[in-house]
């Protein structure tokens, strides 16, 4: 039987992403959250399904680790829909960084939707991504994006 | 995903073993992923398909580069540390690069003063070339339009420095034939080959070294470039009866006279006025049933 040798660097990032999310839960502990083995095992996959859906390929760590970190310490976010959460953000976290043409970096793009979703998304992953960040699309087909920082804190002040 | 780009190294792959075929699959996609790295300055974990896919012909493209250039076999790339190998790669197309300024600049000095739009521009736009083409991430590409067509067109595959040192290199043949030749006589013969050769996208050798080749089958004077009617009738009484063969060769002996007489004795210009010389049988034999040879050596006008 041929055997398919491409997969095989797909099969490495795979577990070193699973070791990595299961390292994760040792800092989103102190928040209450942490994953199971079936639910890192399902976020890994669905990492490569939103990969492909998005038409985008990722070296190296996955966006995942950086998303538990920057949102566990959400008050939005609790033991039961932690996993869904996560799930959701990193759809959208690769949808947008597709949308505003990899114009924000990832750490800007995560930090503007920490902002968001804690500020005046109140946790709500619809409103993030349809008005939030789908503005953020239409700024950046309009060829600048404003400073995430600005205008989160006009959001802040707003809620 | 990952593995449909690895997949598609284009031509790295062949008759390895598994194990140097896994090492290489495995040594690929670290060198991608780092050269990915270095693109985004770190700033995205991810890239689009399309731009990986990018990265990795320009990848591929530097270490064929180099296994061409050290005469090293493919299997190679299952032994040694290939970050070391694009290293190598890269420094040949610097010296490539190098080699390319010099052809342009040659090829500027050499152009004929031939009013032909399709040319100049092209010629100016290979200088955007040098400005524009970024070796280090997209070496494969050519950033810049090249609309003049060649008489005889690049090597298929080639890409980056690699074909514009060649468009280059058979410019500068095509620029020195065309150099042998009165201006007054070159324009007539465009003229008559076609009225808007200033602005038409024609190859300005094309016509010429159909010309210089008749004239060298007829033994008269190959700088005239003039072929009368006359000349076109004898054309088609000496075609009539020859095979491919015979043809071909006599077009091919009448370039090297041609060249004989125009005093051009360098071995690739030689070479490149025999080539096109034979392919002109094809025209020729689809012409001769239809009685005259007219789009073949141009009749001055």
């Amino acid at each position: 039987m041929e055997r398919d040798f491409s997969l095989e660097p797909v099969r490495i990032q795979m577990l070193k992403e699973t070791q990595e999310l299961r390292d994760s839960n040792e800092f989103s502990i102190k928040y209450g959250l942490a994953l199971s083995e079936n639910q890192i095992q399902n976020l890994v996959i669905k990492r490569f399904e939103a990969l492909r859906d998005t038409g985008r390929i990722e070296f190296g760590e996955g966006i995942l680790k950086k998303l538990i970190y920057a949102f566990c310490d959400s008050p939005y976010i609790n033991h039961q829909n932690y996993e869904e959460t996560l799930l959701e953000l990193q759809d959208a976290f690769y949808y947008f960084k597709n949308e505003t043409d990899d114009r924000l970096s990832d750490d800007e793009l995560i930090e503007h939707m920490k902002d968001t979703f804690d500020g005046i998304a109140q946790g709500s992953i619809e409103y993030l991504t349809a008005t939030s960040l789908e503005e953020l699309r239409r700024n950046a087909h309009h060829g600048f994006i404003e400073n995430a920082d600005d205008k989160d804190d006009g959001a802040d002040e707003g809620v | 995903m990952a593995n449909n780009i690895v997949s598609s190294n284009g031509g790295l792959s062949e008759t390895l073993s598994e194990a140097e075929e896994q090492s290489i699959q495995a040594k690929l996609f670290a060198l991608l992923a780092r050269r990915t790295e270095l693109y985004t300055m770190g700033e995205h974990s991810s890239v689009r398909i399309e731009t990986a896919q990018e990265l990795l012909q320009s990848v591929i493209f530097c270490l064929n580069l180099y296994l061409k250039q050290s005469g090293n076999k493919r299997k190679l790339l299952a032994q040694a540390d290939l970050e070391e190998l694009f290293k190598l790669g890269q420094g040949v197309i610097e010296e490539r690069l190098e080699l390319g300024k010099k052809l342009y600049r040659i090829a500027c000095d050499s152009a004929p003063e031939i009013e032909n739009t399709s040319y100049k521009d092209t010629l100016r736009n290979i200088g955007d070339f040098f400005k524009r083409y970024d070796y280090r991430f997209f070496a494969h590409l050519i950033p810049c339009d090249i609309d003049y067509q060649l008489c005889n067109p690049v090597q298929e595959g080639l890409q980056g420095v690699e074909y514009i040192n060649q468009y280059l290199g058979r410019i500068i043949i095509e620029n020195s034939f065309v150099s042998k030749f009165e201006n007054s006589i070159v324009e007539r013969l465009l003229n008559s080959y076609c009225s808007d050769y200033k602005g038409l996208v024609i190859n300005i050798y094309a016509p010429l070294a159909a010309n210089a080749v008749g004239l060298a089958l007829l033994h008269e004077e190959v700088r005239s470039l003039c072929i009368t009617e006359a000349d076109g009738e004898r054309l088609v009484k000496l075609f009539e009866p020859l095979s491919v063969t015979p043809a071909k060769k006599a077009l091919g002996d009448a370039a090297e006279r041609a060249c004989a007489e125009l005093k051009i004795s360098d071995a690739s210009s030689v070479r490149y006025l025999r080539k096109t010389a034979e392919e002109l049988f094809p025209r020729i034999e689809a012409a001769l049933p239809h009685g005259g040879l007219d789009g073949v050596f141009v009749p001055f006008r």
